[in-house]
């Protein structure tokens, strides 16, 4: 193979093999090397494949023909083979696909999406608007009883339909290597609009480059943290200073967010505030009605957005506080994340690793072997 | 001869014990931390030639700060550091490289791979002088 069609095939992140019609590898490229330990000239290590490529050859099946290929013991890890054959005469490719069991899970998460949008969330509403009608055109006592009983029922379904529209995109936890510095850079981009739509002041501190990174899911971690700016904006005072601190206690990145915002009960606003669906809108409207000093920004309850936060970061080992402020015009959340990766507690060695460890060791051994004869040798002279 | 020096910096107890079976193959002095902060301060104490760096460790730094932070080190520009990562995301190599490593193992890594690699990097340490 040259070496630029070389290069071209360690591009690829599939892996890639070419063998002859005996099932022979030719080459396989660097991605492949991981996912199969197939040497050239030696017949391609996975039998399945072999036998695959010896039918195509003989006329059998039809290309590309896929093989599932087995999963490592205790390996989250899947893998499809395409085998098809090449415009090189008796060559074929076998091209591998990795599942991964974040593919999996988005799969599986993308499926659960799609079913309660198309195959739920349309009947859902049209039922409701049938029983609008069946309600203003009938009016018996045990009609109006159905009909009110259908509403919350459509109701609740509606908000299974929202929530699977937010979880839809990506499993929830991930082991990404994540710095503050673009997690913030990128949360305030994203709210940029609605921070200078009310007038806002962003000062920011402590985000420096000695900061630890934290691991976790980028996109719900981002989420979470535009969702505490997005609320502390909202409930802010126009043209006041939005406060974001960071600091390290060396096993937590603690990062504050206070905003100078409208009255609202400390006490009521944590007892309340991170309970899904609870629009705290309402005990606002209630505190005023009973003659506390009112806010001069109409409020809208967070609703779905920050007990989804606080699920999030606790998914991640984190936590999210609200803490008693200087005034009761100061709100203050407190976002805590655990420094560096999760631990690993597991107290049995990793079994790809015994399996490469035991794969190698008969090579170690006699190296060490060599190495000790060597050593007696030149004792001798 | 000067002591061929290695430290391991790995938070799973069994791949420390792992790389220590494998790297008793050779004659060296080995050195073990079970987190950035003490493999750190452990780097800074016994001057390896050679360390091998977990990339994802609990704690307050994780493989990529500790190896940022040495090579910010005049003293140990020249210490060969190879990342272990368990995930080969290509953001992870990238980053390692970018702060200093010399090269990095996927896991699960080939002990024999290991091996040739420390041969390698004393090779170039010893043509260097540094063990003279």
């Amino acid at each position: 193979m040259n070496a630029q069609m070389k290069i071209f095939f360690d591009a690829l992140s599939d892996g890639v093999a070419i063998v002859n019609k005996e099932g022979i590898v030719q080459y396989v490229n660097e991605p492949g090397n991981t996912v199969f330990a197939a040497k050239s000239g030696a017949p391609f290590p996975d039998p399945r494949i072999v036998k695959g490529v010896r039918d195509l050859a003989a006329g059998f099946g039809k290309a590309p023909l896929s093989v599932p290929l087995p999963t490592q013991l205790g390996s989250p890890a899947g893998c499809i083979a395409k085998l098809m054959p090449l415009p090189i005469a008796d060559q074929y490719a076998i091209v591998t696909h990795i599942q991964t069991e974040k593919q999996f899970y988005e799969m599986t998460l993308k499926n659960f999406y799609e079913f309660i949008r198309i195959d739920l969330a349309k009947p859902i509403h049209q039922f409701s608007q049938q029983l609008d009608f069946f309600s203003e055109e009938n009016s018996s006592s045990e009609m109006q009883g159905l009909v009110e009983n259908g509403k919350a029922i459509s109701e609740r379904l509606q908000r299974i339909e929202m929530l699977a529209e937010l979880f839809g995109t990506s499993p929830l936890v991930d082991q990404e290597r994540l710095l503050f510095e673009t997690m913030i850079t990128n949360a305030l981009n994203a709210e940029n609009k609605q921070l200078e739509s009310r007038g806002l002041e962003v000062y920011l501190d402590g985000l420096d480059a000695e900061l630890p990174p934290v691991y976790g899911s980028s996109i719900w971690l981002t989420r979470a943290l535009r969702e505490l700016i997005n609320n502390a904006a909202r409930h802010a005072l126009a043209k006041s200073r939005l406060e974001i601190v960071l600091r390290c206690t060396g096993t937590h990145v603690i990062l504050s967010l206070r905003n100078h915002g409208q009255f609202a009960s400390k006490a009521l606003l944590q007892k309340k505030l991170f309970v899904p669906f609870n629009q705290v809108e309402e005990y606002v409207r209630d505190k005023k009605a009973s003659g506390s000093k009112p806010g001069s920004t109409p409020v809208k309850g967070p609703g779905l957005g920050l007990p989804i936060c606080q699920q999030i970061l606790h998914l991640h080992g984190g936590r999210m506080t609200v803490v008693e402020g200087e005034g009761d015009d100061i709100i203050e959340f407190n976002l805590e994340l655990a420094t560096g990766a999760p631990v690993n507690d597991t107290q049995v060695l990793d079994a790809q690793q015994a399996q490469r460890y035991a794969h190698d060791m008969v090579a170690l051994m006699q190296r060490m072997q060599s190495a000790r004869a060597a050593q007696a040798a030149s004792k001798k002279e | 001869m000067k002591t061929k020096r290695i430290l391991i910096v790995e938070d799973q107890a069994d791949i420390r014990k792992l790389i220590r079976m494998t790297l008793d193959f050779g004659d060296y002095e080995l050195h073990e931390a079970d987190n950035g902060d003490s493999g750190y301060n452990l780097a800074l104490t016994v001057a390896p030639h050679i360390i091998l760096l977990d990339v994802m460790m609990p704690g307050s730094m994780d493989g990529l700060q500790v190896c940022e932070k040495l090579k910010k080190n005049p003293d140990y520009l020249h210490t060969k550091i190879i990342m272990l990562t368990a995930r080969g995301q290509q953001s992870d190599i990238d980053t390692g490289l970018k702060v200093g490593a010399n090269s990095y193992m996927i896991k699960p890594f080939s002990p024999l791979e290991l091996m040739d690699t420390i041969d390698r990097y004393f090779a170039e340490i010893e043509a260097s002088g540094v063990l003279a």
